[in-house]
């Protein structure tokens, strides 16, 4: 380059009239190539670094869990004998609905009791539902609940590319009905299984708290703080903060 | 930002009810310029400018939204089907005559009695590419003074997306927009009225003001741009309503990689197979018209056997397996000019949608007619009819050697 890069130019005018000889392009045109280069190799890593901390996690979860898989599958089957899985319509990046597995912690016909519950919500009449002592919710449901270890399942989900495993919870198709344009942002990255609002208060935090926190997440996400996050998820799970 | 409960929700939509959107047809100005989308799907801000509709519409609680569409209603459709973000129920309108759709859309707006009311207070008109180009800037700056939500600091209207890299001698100016991964070399000054989309390069020692630069764009060294938008190496000048085709490489440079046009391998292997058994000495022998696995075909020499030496150019990763039928340029200006913009941007292909509706020559005005749908659907759907239909040629059409 005709200039060090550091060095602070007045006049862009000067600059081209120092630079005006052939060998200065030539060498101007090598250089924005290797920028070029570098540039979208950077974006590439930077973009793909989630995804391949998403495969190792994921893969690496789903077989260090597998005793407490085969725990929870044997305990689900003994209390009712019912489904272990629930598999529900979530929404995903952009607004895409995907089946999110988790293991079954609610009685079988727990959608119909909803509607009857609603009045109980502890979020109000917003755009979420969430109740302590939930009369749906199983024995076994609850102390799943309370080790969150219901959501393990969606590690398979992490894995097939529709969820992360840091990221803002995936809503349902009901929540979103009622979103305003602000709050669709949310939807704008892949769901995951934790976030900020996860490890900082869970279901205490209500909706408006929640999106705060997502947004927050999604304008400064970045690998270094996904790890940060999962680390903090660590103690939130076992001490079941905030988790009924 | 209010929680808006159920109750209140409902309220919203009964006094909004449904919401009419009416996208004028632009198509000559943006022909005058080159540019490729109708007006409504222009990035304005940070997303086009139909999300920044539906934003609205969603916020005023529509129960629908209807947009009566003149200017290409096809790719206003793809656009709102490949974006399922806003859960509202929609209707594309297709629109041709602007007189006739102007009385089917005032049927829905009773309570405006003059289409040009809007317009009369505005000098935009959108006859020329550069009025439009202007418009949008008007648009882009208004929106910049209104980045950040009502509740927050007002005074810094400056987004800064993740990913991104500032040198620490580069100045910032409000009101901008920055993307995500940008990175802002040293020197560089940025804004006021500046948008820089997601993965953009600036060398450094730059001047940005009034401008937009397209997403991935390298901006040289020692560079100016004031009323401009940079979109990869075309520039348009909106202060001297000029345009450069081909800027200089070390100047300005698209860095995105042009969608990949790769014959996918499972298609090259389908046309080895495809080769091994289609004789191309045997285009003369007659064949009975008949009728199975959807595949029509007319009595006569099968054009497929006269197409088996395209099979080596798909084998080689030259030609699609599946696209629509090559045709000459005489044949293409024989065709009328919306049908040849479509067909002009089509990938062509060995086995077409025409195919197995019975029309294997492009001379074929019945042909043109499945080619142009066939462009317009989205090309795995297109596959997926496709690729049976040809994998499962009776032997009658494909002679076993």
């Amino acid at each position: 380059m005709a200039f060090p890069p550091d060095q602070q130019l007045d006049d862009i005018v000067t600059f081209w009239t120092r630079n005006t000889r052939e060998e200065d392009f030539a060498r101007m045109e090598r250089r924005a190539r290797w920028s070029r280069l570098t540039w979208r190799v950077t974006i590439t890593i930077m973009e793909g670094a989630k995804r391949f901390m998403d495969i190792l996690g994921g893969g690496v979860a789903l077989l260090l869990f597998s005793p407490i898989y085969a725990a929870t599958i044997l305990a689900i089957k003994l209390e009712d004998g019912g489904p272990i899985f629930y598999r529900q319509t979530r929404i995903g990046q952009g607004g895409r609905p995907f089946k999110m597995i988790k293991f079954r912690s609610m009685v079988t016909n727990a959608d119909k009791l909803k509607d009857q519950l609603l009045a109980q919500n502890q979020h109000g009449e917003g755009v979420t539902f969430k109740m302590k002592d939930d009369p749906r919710v199983t024995r076994v449901g609850k102390f799943i609940r309370k080790f969150s270890i219901d959501e393990l399942p969606q590690f398979y989900n992490v894995l097939v590319g529709e969820m992360s495993i840091v990221g803002p919870r995936p809503p349902v198709p009901r929540e979103v009905d009622l979103y305003q344009a602000f709050h669709l942002r949310r939807l704008k990255i892949k769901p995951g299984i934790t976030c900020l609002w996860q490890i900082g208060g869970r279901a205490e935090i209500d909706f408006e708290g929640q999106v705060r926190l997502d947004l927050q997440y999604i304008h400064s996400s970045n690998v270094w703080k996904d790890i940060l996050i999962i680390l903090k998820t660590v103690p939130a799970v076992l001490f079941g903060k905030g988790a009924y | 930002m209010d929680n808006v409960s159920e109750q209140q929700k409902e309220a919203r939509q009964q006094q909004a009810g449904e919401l009419v959107l009416w996208c004028p047809d632009f198509q000559a100005a943006e022909k005058e310029l080159g540019l490729d989308l109708p007006f409504i799907l222009w990035q304005v801000g940070d997303q086009p400018l139909l999300a920044h509709w539906l934003d609205y519409a969603l916020n005023r609680g529509a129960s629908k939204v209807r947009m009566f569409t003149e200017n290409r209603p096809d790719l206003v459709r793809a656009w709102l089907e490949a974006n399922p973000l806003w859960r509202l129920p929609w209707d594309v309108i297709p629109q041709k005559a602007p007189e006739e759709s102007d009385a089917q859309v005032m049927d829905y707006l009773p309570w405006i009695t003059d289409p040009t009311r809007s317009t009369a207070s505005h000098p935009f008109t959108g006859e020329t590419g550069w009025e439009l180009l202007e418009h949008r800037q008007v648009l882009d700056e208004d929106w910049l003074e209104h980045i950040l939500p009502h509740n927050t600091i007002t005074e810094a209207n400056l987004a800064i997306g993740r990913g991104c890299r500032i040198a620490p001698s580069a100045k910032v100016h409000m009101p901008s927009w920055i993307g995500e991964y940008v990175r802002i070399g040293p020197g560089c000054e940025i804004g006021p009225h500046a948008l820089i989309e997601n993965g953009c390069f600036l060398q450094g020692q730059s001047r940005v003001t009034h401008s937009r630069m397209a997403a991935h764009t390298y901006l040289g060294t020692g560079t100016e741009l004031e009323r401009v938008w940079l979109k990869g190496n075309e520039l348009f000048n909106l202060k001297n309503r000029a345009r450069v085709n081909l800027v200089d490489q070390f100047l300005a440079r698209d860095m995105q990689e042009a969608p990949s046009r790769e014959v996918p391998a499972k298609d090259r292997l389908l046309a080895l197979w495809l080769q091994a058994r289609i004789r191309p000495g045997a285009p003369r022998e007659k064949l009975q018209t008949f009728q199975g696995q959807g595949l029509t075909l007319s009595e006569g020499p099968t054009p497929l056997h006269q197409r088996a030496r395209w099979l080596k150019e798909v084998v080689a990763g030259r030609l699609q397996l599946f696209g629509v039928l090559p045709r000459t340029e005489q044949q293409l200006r024989e065709l009328p000019e919306d049908w040849q913009e479509i067909l002009r941007q089509a990938e062509p292909g060995f086995f077409s949608y025409a195919d197995i509706q019975g029309c294997h020559l492009a001379d074929d005005p019945e042909e043109a007619l499945h080619a142009v749908y066939q462009a317009t659907q989205p090309p795995r759907a297109m596959r997926e009819i496709l690729r049976p239909a040809l994998t499962n040629l009776p032997p009658k059409i494909i002679p076993i050697s």
